[in-house]
């Protein structure tokens, strides 16, 4: 088994950030990406057959230049590689199409991100509906267009680049329903001041918006999804100000519905690895507890970036740069002074960050009446279809863990391993419970925390 | 089927041609299978083994496993992680899909 | 703090525990069943699902005897249960097939299959091409001979406890979930009460149906009980159109595919204490064995795994007896790889012992008192 100083798992922001500081020092690292190109999410790249200058947009050109430096500094890059487990005295497992191999590394950093909240409501299963990720990496990506006529419904900032990108693509937008209320923004003015820049975009996208004539609800969330093959139409309605659905129906003809209601961060391997986490009302899912070294609670893995939505890439790109200078820390190559100074300066950045996070979490503070949109027949887990009456039948009948309902239902059994219904499972078995959901746990992890092929497990290579 | 999705003036891979559902559909190098079905609005790439209900393209970053297609013979391939080739064949599938190879 | 007596409490929340909790009630006691975790949710919740009529275990008793009388009553069991409760317990007797690579295995399959045959077992002698028949599946180049038993099956072992948990509580049974116990209290010749985390329940029997933890329980009432964990990992693959159809023995790891199409690829069986972590050595052995046997299995993925801890005796037979120590006190206990066989028959037998009636099936195999002293008995 070889070994390797450090193994960066993730080539998002944080990956990327994390990757260059070590590599800067010194440190040997491997960053590890499942894709065919490195750039996670947010640093999206057209594939390298469209050419070397093709972008859409400022984060694709931005992730270009990190990219670039990150393989000037001679960091190994393993792509197309899934990191399906992490053993032992951090052995990571790294499987290909055809091999797998597990790598001993001195230092683990995961920054493996985060995806779109999946959020059922009746409808949501039918082809058309697609997440605010899914909608960018289609058009950041690969130039394409998720749809030519869309509802975009969600909350955050997200909404109004993702309607950016359509706009410039050519698409028409119906509708933009973002369920926070919006009230009283001026109270937010002063936290405000500091990111002028952030507030100045958004500014720019209203106003894009707004000259092409889309209507902009506040307070409205979406409840259906119309169709029988894919998406004809979507209904949206006014909610509540914690986003529970109320009367007042309003149906637009679409061909697409962008669904973006915040993310849940990818901790599986940091759970298998037995890192501890903790509940987050604001963000309403689990969060990974770190140092302000951005180590977790098993020594020598570090945990950057959970992707707390377009503030989240600064403060990715931050924290990632901190658990790189904590690694090169570990493997003494900067002086103590040195590390205290350029971990306070990087504290320092994070912390004029945080100011805006903590404005956004207020804002688009995540709803719990989301879960009040699926109904009796609503499909909760995609992939196994089970409906919400048959995960609740469950529950009644005495399972109140995720685990319980997994076992009698088949819900979290799919291909996608629990993904896309855990959180709205552990939603149902708190209202049916009348506890909160955080009491209804996670899918226990085990290896491989992504599938894997068997001809690629049986092929070990060291 | 809404008309061409492709974004204009975006560079691309050169030109090829994939096969889809015995269809030949046009591509370009680079694409993933998912970006080149939608790109021509064909959004259904399934159906569920259960009900038969249709699904597609959802996170575009395999992970919700709902984009599945048969490719070359071989099932349960996620169409947004895989690039399209020339000469490609992709077929939407019912349930698990059939074992051809 | 004191809660209300019962008849008979059931410790233990797995398929053993359920079923004797079903069986009880059926029988007219009341019952409670204190489990400290969730129904079904140790080795009950973790194992391949297999209910075999002939197998592996079968080479240790040539004729058929208590274990396979156990076995049938439960099949029996099954065959209704799901209809009963209005729950389909995925219970298929697609067939089974144990095959030899060796002569020598050969010869031992061979004496097992004329003594069942004997006694009137559907059991057929298959040679190699044979075999291949019966599970084109399945792969070698090495196949001698089997021999092919019907009966042989599968089962979902989550919904059997389930069903089992929810007939138990339709005839009365209160079930104590996340409820752990503390003592047993006897004396005076008997049992007395139960103490757990929510309070003392008064009764006049305890069954001891404690899976891998039974010895624990044992030591509330001063008993070395003969049971230690024996873990068993399993992989599952993502599921796929059906193409293996049978229950294939002989072969490790197995590898059998559920009514879903998930495949099913286990197990181990390793002394590690309580330890339930899945590891990388045995995801690879698997995957590099599986394989040339079930060739097909190349191209499909992983989606899953666990490891269960198995309630494993000396000889791999249960102990199912009243206590000849301690008046009152059932154990239900050691079922070590045959638990899902064993349950229906086992459940039914402890309603029959703890209610005083004749015992439907012999029962002297089972007995504490056929392990010596050193090898862990009572007092």
């Amino acid at each position: 088994m070889r070994s390797v100083g450090c193994v960066v798992v993730g080539g998002g922001p944080a990956g990327l950030a994390a990757a260059r500081t070590a590599a800067r020092y010194g440190v040997r690292v491997l960053l590890v990406d499942e894709n065919a190109e490195l750039g996670g999410q947010y640093y999206r790249q057209m594939p390298a057959a469209f050419g070397s200058g093709a972008a859409l947009g400022r984060e694709t050109r931005e992730g270009r230049a990190l990219i670039d430096e990150v393989r000037a500094l001679g960091v190994e890059t393993s792509l197309g590689a899934t990191t399906w487990a992490i053993f032992d005295q951090r052995t990571v497992a790294i499987a290909t199409a055809d091999h797998t191999e597990r790598v001993a590394a001195h230092a683990v950093v995961l920054a493996t991100g985060a995806y779109d909240r999946p959020v059922p409501f009746p409808g949501w299963t039918l082809p058309g509906v697609v997440t605010a990720g899914g909608a960018q990496n289609l058009m950041k990506g690969y130039g394409v267009l998720p749809g030519r006529r869309v509802l975009i419904a969600g909350s955050g900032p997200l909404l109004l680049v993702v309607a950016h990108y359509l706009l410039q693509g050519g698409a028409e937008i119906a509708a933009i329903c973002e369920a926070a209320p919006m009230r009283r923004l001026w109270r937010h003015a002063p936290r405000m001041l500091p990111h002028l820049d952030v507030v100045q975009r958004a500014y720019r996208y209203r106003g894009e918006i707004a000259r092409a004539g889309v209507p902009f609800f506040t307070g409205h969330v979406i409840r259906r999804a119309l169709g029988a093959g894919e998406v004809t139409g979507a209904v949206v309605s006014p909610c509540a100000a914690d986003w529970t659905p109320l009367l007042g129906d309003r149906t637009f003809d679409v061909d697409t519905i962008v669904v973006g209601y915040g993310f849940v961060a990818s901790l599986e391997l940091a759970r298998l690895a037995g890192c501890g986490e903790r509940w987050d009302d604001a963000r309403g899912g689990w969060v990974a507890t770190r140092t302000r070294e951005m180590e977790s609670t098993v020594p020598g893995i570090f945990i950057a970036g959970d992707g707390a939505g377009v503030a989240g890439s600064a403060t990715a790109l931050e924290e990632g740069h901190l658990a790189g200078l904590a690694v090169a820390a570990r493997f003494g190559r900067l002086t103590s002074r040195e590390y205290s100074r350029e971990a306070s300066r990087g504290r320092g950045r994070l912390l004029h960050l945080a100011g805006l996070r903590r404005v956004l979490d207020e804002l688009y503070r995540y709803g719990p009446g989301l879960s009040a949109l699926a109904e009796d027949d609503t499909i909760l887990c995609r992939c196994e279809e089970v409906t919400h009456a048959q995960a609740a039948e469950a529950v009644r009948e005495g399972a109140d863990h995720l685990y319980g309902v997994k076992v009698w239902t088949r819900a979290g059994m799919g291909r996608c391993q629990g993904r896309m219904c855990g959180p709205a499972l552990g939603e149902l078995i708190g209202r049916v419970t009348g506890r909160p959901a955080a009491l209804a746990g996670v899918f226990t992890p085990r290896p491989p925390v992504k599938p894997v092929r068997l001809a690629a497990l049986a092929e070990e290579r060291s | 089927m809404s008309p061409e999705a492709r974004i204009p003036n975006v560079p691309r891979g050169r030109a090829l041609t994939i096969v889809v559902d015995g269809v030949r559909v046009s591509a370009f190098e680079g694409e993933s299978i998912a970006a080149a079905l939608l790109a021509e609005g064909r959004r259904a790439t399934r159906w569920t083994a259960g009900s038969g209900e249709p699904r597609g393209y959802l996170c575009g970053m395999g992970l919700c496993q709902d984009c599945l297609v048969t490719v070359d013979g071989a099932p349960n391939v996620r169409a947004c992680m895989t690039p399209v080739r020339e000469g490609l064949r992709v077929e939407s599938q019912r349930g698990f899909g059939e074992w051809s190879q | 703090m004191r809660l209300e007596s019962t008849d008979v409490v059931v410790i233990g929340g797995g398929v053993i525990g359920t079923a004797a909790a079903y069986y009880l009630t059926r029988a007219g006691t009341r019952v409670v069943l204190v489990e400290r975790r969730g129904i079904g949710q140790e080795a009950s919740g973790a194992n391949v699902g297999l209910v075999t009529l002939f197998s592996g275990h079968s080479l240790d008793e040539p004729e058929p005897g208590p274990l396979y009388e156990l076995t049938r009553a439960s099949i029996e069991a099954y065959k209704s249960l799901g209809e009963d409760l209005g729950l389909d317990i995925e219970y298929e007797q697609c067939g089974g097939v144990m095959f030899a690579e060796t002569e020598e295995r050969l010869a031992v399959i061979r004496r097992a299959y004329e003594g069942y045959r004997a006694h009137g077992v559907a059991v057929e002698w298959l040679d190699a091409r044979g075999v291949r028949e019966c599970e084109p599946a399945f792969a070698s180049d090495h196949i001698l001979g089997g021999v092919l038993c019907p009966l042989n099956g599968h089962i979902n072992p989550l919904l059997l406890c389930r069903a089992f948990a929810r007939g138990a509580r339709r005839h009365g049974a209160r079930l104590m979930l996340g409820t752990t116990v503390q003592n047993v209290y006897h004396g005076n010749g008997r049992v007395r009460a139960v103490r757990t985390s929510e309070g003392d329940i008064p009764c006049e029997h305890v069954v001891n149906a404690a899976g891998a933890w039974a010895a624990d329980i044992g030591e509330m009432v001063g008993q070395r009980l003969p049971v230690a964990p024996a873990r068993g990992q399993i992989l599952v693959t993502e599921a796929v159109p059906k193409f293996i159809h049978r229950v294939v023995s002989g072969s490790e790891p197995s590898a059998r595919q559920t009514r879903r199409g998930n495949v099913i690829i286990g197990s181990t069986v390793e002394d590690v204490g309580y330890d339930k972590r899945v590891t990388p050595e045995t995801i690879t052995e698997f995957a590099h064995d599986a394989v040339p046997h079930f060739p097909r299995l190349a191209h499909l993925s992983i989606i899953r795994s666990w490891a269960g801890l198995r309630p494993a005796t000396p000889d791999h037979k249960p102990v199912i007896e009243m206590s000849k120590d301690v008046p009152g006190l059932c154990l239900a206990i050691g079922h070590s790889r045959r638990g899902i066989c064993y349950a229906g028959g086992t459940g039914q037998a402890v309603a029959e012992l703890v209610t005083g009636r004749p015992p439907s099936l012999a029962l002297e195999t089972f007995s504490l008192s056929r392990f010596a002293p050193a090898e862990g008995a009572s007092r």
